[in-house]
């Protein structure tokens, strides 16, 4: 397993004005592992999730992604790096199984091996029967669903979730875990704030408690 | 009875005193007293002098006097009762707030009572506007030369219960079984004068309102289509009935929705709001998208078959494309008075028509900032998706153009045109949210105008169509090539702009 940290967090904070978003905070994510971060609302985990796939430039402090400064205009970092922090632009027009398919050729994966892709990831959390509706005929638990199947479809080396147990009940919850956990054992690194202890305990290597603000 | 009169007005009581109505002082009330004298004084009447100015131009006026000019009425009377029909279930006549929806609609109070009001005040800003119109062309033939008549008087009573009964088919929209009202809608428009009959107009009030249009030019009143359009104001017998059949939850949904829309407006979203208005799709599921060969024919492809599931919406907006055609291809060909009226029609139909072209391209350029699902960049999706609009424009516009049957450069005109309004287009969607500096006061006599700097803002694609699309089709009648070459500059300029815009979004 390679020693260079995926990402890595050296004493990053944000603030607006004197208002602290995120506390200085560090960490480390290697490849085959998962990182989770804890803390009450407020405390700065989806801003710590926003700065370390590179969609918010920490006040202070240093993101990095594979040892070099982590910067989203960057094309291999947003290659490497699957974000999903709050609900994507859904296009209301295509289905579910469209949707994943679209996503997954955007990223190269043409004709069948992206309805492959997506025909993978909606067997993987149970949502196969949804694959001809439109987002808004998805139930609440089913748009998160299929929010983090816009995610997984993609190709990746660093996976970055935002509270993925939102809306979902044990049994799925259980499905996202195993979903995930078969990412981390092809070497990808995960690094994903929750309040669910079961979900923690079941995927992270690593915790990483951000103290309230 | 009189407890559930009784029980609204103190609702009411209740109402007015939550918005702050009951707590405005006496300088309150003289100050607005002061902004609407102003407004009228400074804005409304010389708007109406410059309309009134306007239309008063002979060519303008012997249009309006041409023979046919009553059947252009009778058409427009017939379009509008069948939108009022349609309009229903996406806006309907009566739209409280959801504050009053929940709890003052939801009681046991009879709608009747509760949403009276509401339908009230519909019908008469729909009645005031449609009076202002007629009142506009019918001072400018006065400008003109042409004294006032009789049938002058009896034509402003006839739009006004025409507008009346607009709002109670506006109602009837609204509550009336989908089926039903797009039934009628469809009959208005087949059985009207559309099937080139005048024996129609004898039965419908647009036909009346059409027979009044066509006395003035005769010079002797008619009273029987008055005395018609004034006994169709026994429809208004309906609205009891018709405000007690309609459905709380449906009347929620539209008083969400348009707050929503009201919100998002006020805040300068009006890509957002936009999208509200636009229904989900229920139907072309199962439509299958081959997302196969290079990424263009691929996109090209699922947004063909994605605008598939938005049958009635396509042919809309389609045949608004073919008369955007039309109108920019007539340009040349129209009196000079109304060259510039088909000019900038046909060039702000054409913007606004393409638009249900371009779901696939706001989708891209919606995910354009950091954290995109897409693995290509802005620049390269928004290009893709820009394909189906300029190719939808290209061939509906040209089928207008070639049924137009207008000259050999009418054509090419409209090949450019077509690309021009998709790079508006693509300027637009690359909008982002508002700067909030433009909110900042302005303080003037007048008040605080900031919600110029606002308007112009987000009307500002329109205003490019208009002023640039619009103005160098009248002008490419008289100088051709050199409108051309401008037009082409002025592409370039809004294609950079919109290359700085999608930059800004993060691509």
């Amino acid at each position: 397993m390679s020693t260079v940290p995926h990402l890595e967090a050296r004493a990053v904070s944000a603030s607006i004005d004197s208002e602290v978003l995120l506390a200085p905070t560090s960490l480390t994510v290697t490849p085959g592992t998962a990182l989770a971060i804890q803390g009450r609302n407020g405390s700065g985990k989806t801003t710590l999730l926003r700065i370390l796939s590179g969609q918010l430039r920490p006040t202070d402090g240093q993101a990095l992604f594979d040892g070099h400064p982590l910067d989203e205009r960057n094309r291999g970092a947003r290659r490497a790096i699957s974000a999903r922090i709050g609900l994507p632009a859904f296009a209301r027009e295509l289905t579910a199984h469209e949707h994943l398919r679209f996503i997954a050729t955007t990223w190269g994966r043409t004709g069948s091996t992206a309805t492959d892709a997506a025909d993978a990831t909606l067997k993987s959390l149970e949502i196969r029967p949804l694959r001809n509706r439109f987002v808004n005929e998805l139930s609440s638990g089913q748009t998160q669903l299929l929010s983090l199947a816009t995610a997984l479809v993609r190709p990746f080396d660093v996976l970055v979730l935002d509270e993925p147990e939102q809306r979902l009940d044990a049994h799925r919850r259980g499905l996202v875990v195993a979903a995930v956990r078969a990412h981390i054992d092809r070497g990808a690194s995960v690094v994903f704030a929750s309040h669910n202890a079961e979900m923690v305990n079941s995927l992270a290597d690593t915790t990483v408690s951000l103290g309230e603000q | 009875m009189s407890g559930q009169r009784r029980v609204l007005a103190q609702a009411r009581t209740v109402l007015a005193a939550r918005s702050g109505a009951s707590a405005r002082t006496a300088g309150d009330t003289g100050y607005l007293i002061y902004l609407v004298f102003l407004t009228v004084v400074l804005v409304a009447v010389p708007a109406a002098v410059s309309i009134v100015r306007g239309v008063a131009q002979p060519q303008v006026l012997a249009a309006l006097d041409s023979p046919g000019s009553y059947r252009v009425v009778a058409v427009v009377a017939a379009l509008l009762a069948a939108t009022a029909l349609l309009l229903g279930r996406t806006r309907g006549a009566v739209v409280p707030s959801p504050f009053l929806t929940e709890f003052l609609v939801g009681s046991d109070l009879p709608r009747n009572s509760t949403l009276r009001r509401a339908f009230m005040a519909t019908a008469t800003v729909l009645a005031g506007s449609v009076v202002t119109v007629a009142g506009l062309v019918i001072g400018a033939r006065i400008v003109g030369g042409e004294a006032a008549s009789v049938s002058m008087v009896l034509v402003v009573f006839g739009f006004l219960a025409f507008a009346i009964v607009l709002a109670v088919l506006w109602l009837m929209g609204q509550g009336l079984p989908r089926r039903i009202t797009v039934t009628l809608a469809v009959a208005v428009i087949a059985a009207g004068p559309l099937a080139g009959s005048d024996g129609v107009l004898w039965v419908t009030p647009g036909g009346w309102l059409a027979v009044l249009w066509q006395s003035l030019g005769a010079g002797t009143p008619v009273w029987w289509p008055a005395i018609a359009l004034a006994l169709s104001l026994l429809s208004l017998l309906a609205v009891p009935a018709l405000l007690n059949n309609l459905r709380g939850s449906e009347i929620m949904a539209q008083s969400r929705r348009w707050q929503s829309i009201g919100t998002l407006v006020q805040t300068g979203d009006i890509a957002g709001a936009s999208g509200a208005l636009r229904d989900p799709p229920t139907r072309g599921r199962r439509i299958r998208i081959p997302l196969a060969g290079p990424l263009p024919w691929a996109i090209l492809r699922r947004d063909l078959a994605a605008v598939c599931r938005f049958p009635l919406r396509i042919a809309v907006g389609s045949l608004a494309l073919v008369s955007a055609g039309w109108l920019t291809a007539t340009t040349s060909t129209a009196p000079d008075g109304l060259t510039w009226l088909t000019a900038l029609a046909g060039a702000s139909i054409g913007y606004l028509a393409v638009g249900v072209y371009c779901d696939g391209l706001r989708n891209a350029a919606e995910n354009a900032g950091p954290g995109s699902m897409y693995g290509r960049s802005a620049l390269t999706m928004i290009g893709c998706h820009s394909l189906l609009p300029c190719v939808a424009a290209l061939a509906f516009g040209g089928l207008g153009v070639l049924v137009a049957g207008a000259s050999g450069t009418a054509f090419p005109w409209w090949l450019l045109l077509a690309v021009f309004i998709v790079l508006v287009r693509v300027l637009d969607s690359a909008k982002g949210p508002m700067p909030i500096t433009l909110l900042l006061p302005v303080p003037t006599p007048l008040g605080d105008v900031s919600i110029l700097n606002a308007i112009v803002w987000q009307a500002d694609a329109l205003l490019i169509i208009v002023a640039v699309a619009g103005g160098l089709t009248v002008n490419f009648h008289a100088h051709g090539l050199g409108a051309a070459v401008w037009l082409a500059l002025a592409a370039v300029g809004v294609a950079a702009g919109a290359l700085r815009r999608i930059r800004a979004l993060g691509a």
